[in-house]
């Protein structure tokens, strides 16, 4: 059975399409039948972080305006057999998708036997997020533990309660929270909000604590996710999160802690 | 020369016979009390007299076309008194805007860049972190320091800022806040 998961989160630049990228692969890792579609028309990006941009051929818009059939446009992964992915086209720009057109491509997907259906939607709430959420059978919120983030995901949230196709039939799409780029520091010293104060705030449910990672943006310029670095700690937060979407029951684990204090960081500790 | 600002909240009321007008006065005295009212139509002596004992405020003529008056005709406020309370069981998001002549009672957070007006009553049993613009006679809330809370036109915000729930009324033009402690009456 396939389940469509818009990955959205109102502002721009909180590793949204790092998220998709590596969930993907967490759960194709997982023997999972995976597709990611780039739904970000115009600004593409996540065919550089799969490290797949020389093999675009055929994009989004070519299936949607039947120009080619979907098996060619999609591309199959390097790495992961189960995992394939669908760009965005860098030259037309949001205003070509409509809710038809992207729910024959939606269906399309479903009809190849994908298990997990991700979309990478744009920043902001224009309509390029709006074709992103509207035949989402969950949500996953992106978030990073400031204030201003916080915001725009909570307005996502409510327009994922009112917009999408689900939310008009009456039916409720499930959302869950991805906090990323945790910095165990900033929280131990109260500048950082912790994932507790977010929850309360966007009352969803949480799906993972992803910590800030100096290994994401080197893994993102080569191409290849830090999910595939096992020494990644935000690698290993995405892969938990994975294993949670295909059901297991993962604990969360502790990344707002500070870890291998120094001697010297320890005994100022103690004068605090 | 001295220059004093003040938010007024009026009823703008036609009167096609005295019998009519007496009628509804007496039924809700209470409420017009508390109001300017603006005339439209005759006056007699006795609706005059009435007023003056009663010291309500009044102009005659109408205002229909000036944007800040509420055209509130007396079917309307019959209307009013009859609407029940609106209860929210889930948080008010970002974005989300609340119009309503009704009380509110908030179950959830009202987070922050939500916006309610009323002008009923306002209750809520978690923070409120958006605008809230009250015009009714009671307030129930705890405000996040980052709130805007409006009563009766009057910015209160700065007299909520503990994290504590208050109780505020309103009552022959002023208004009193109250920290709210167990045992408080």
């Amino acid at each position: 059975m396939s389940e469509v998961y818009a990955v959205i989160s109102g502002k721009g630049g909180v590793g949204k399409t790092t998220t998709a990228a590596n969930l993907s692969i967490a759960t194709a890792k997982e023997g999972k039948k995976t597709v990611v579609v780039d739904f970000d028309l115009g600004q593409r990006n996540l065919d550089m972080i799969l490290g797949l941009e020389n093999r675009v051929v055929y994009d989004i818009t070519h299936v949607m305006d039947g120009e080619v059939n979907i098996k060619q446009a999609l591309i199959k992964d390097k790495n992961q057999d189960n995992l394939y992915f669908l760009a965005a086209s860098q030259t037309k720009d949001k205003t070509v998708l409509n809710e038809e057109k992207v729910e024959q491509l939606i269906n399309m997907l479903k009809e190849e036997g994908f298990e997990f259906i991700f979309l990478d939607s744009p920043a902001g709430i224009e309509s390029g997020f709006e074709h992103t959420i509207l035949f989402a059978d969950k949500a996953i919120i992106v978030v990073n533990p400031e204030v201003s983030s916080i915001r725009d995901s909570d307005r996502v949230i409510g327009l994922v309660d009112s917009k999408s196709k689900k939310a008009k039939e009456g039916k409720s799409v499930e959302k869950l929270l991805i906090i990323n780029r945790i910095n165990p520091e900033l929280v131990d010293k109260g500048e950082m909000l912790t994932s507790e104060d977010i929850l309360e705030i966007l009352s969803i449910k949480l799906l993972g604590k992803v910590p800030e990672d100096k290994k994401v943006i080197d893994a993102s310029n080569k191409g290849k996710p830090v999910i595939l670095n096992p020494d990644s700690e935000a690698g290993n937060a995405y892969a938990r999160i994975g294993k949670r979407l295909c059901g297991e029951d993962i604990p969360f684990a502790d990344v707002e802690s500070v870890k291998n204090q120094g001697i010297l960081s320890k005994i100022t500790g103690i004068f605090k | 020369m001295l220059v004093k600002q003040f938010t007024i909240r009026a009823f703008e009321i036609n009167i096609e016979s005295q019998e009519e007008f007496l009628d509804f006065f007496t039924k809700n005295r209470e409420i017009i009390q508390k109001y300017f009212l603006i005339i439209n139509g005759k006056v007699t002596e006795n609706i005059k007299k009435i007023l003056k004992e009663e010291k309500i405020l009044f102009t005659v003529g109408t205002l229909k076309n000036n944007s800040f008056v509420k055209n509130c005709h007396i079917q309307e406020i019959k209307a009013v008194e009859e609407k029940e309370s609106k209860i929210f069981n889930f948080p008010i998001r970002s974005g989300m805007e609340i119009k309503s002549n009704s009380d509110i009672i908030l179950l959830k957070r009202a987070n922050s860049a939500s916006s309610i007006q009323t002008d009923g009553n306002f209750i809520a049993l978690d923070t409120v972190e958006g605008k809230v613009e009250c015009n009714g006679e009671f307030m129930f809330l705890k405000a996040s320091p980052k709130a805007l809370i409006l009563f009766n036109g009057k910015d209160i915000s700065s007299y909520l800022q503990k994290n504590s729930f208050f109780s505020i009324t309103f009552e022959e033009g002023n208004i009193e806040i109250k920290e709210f402690k167990r045992g408080n009456k």
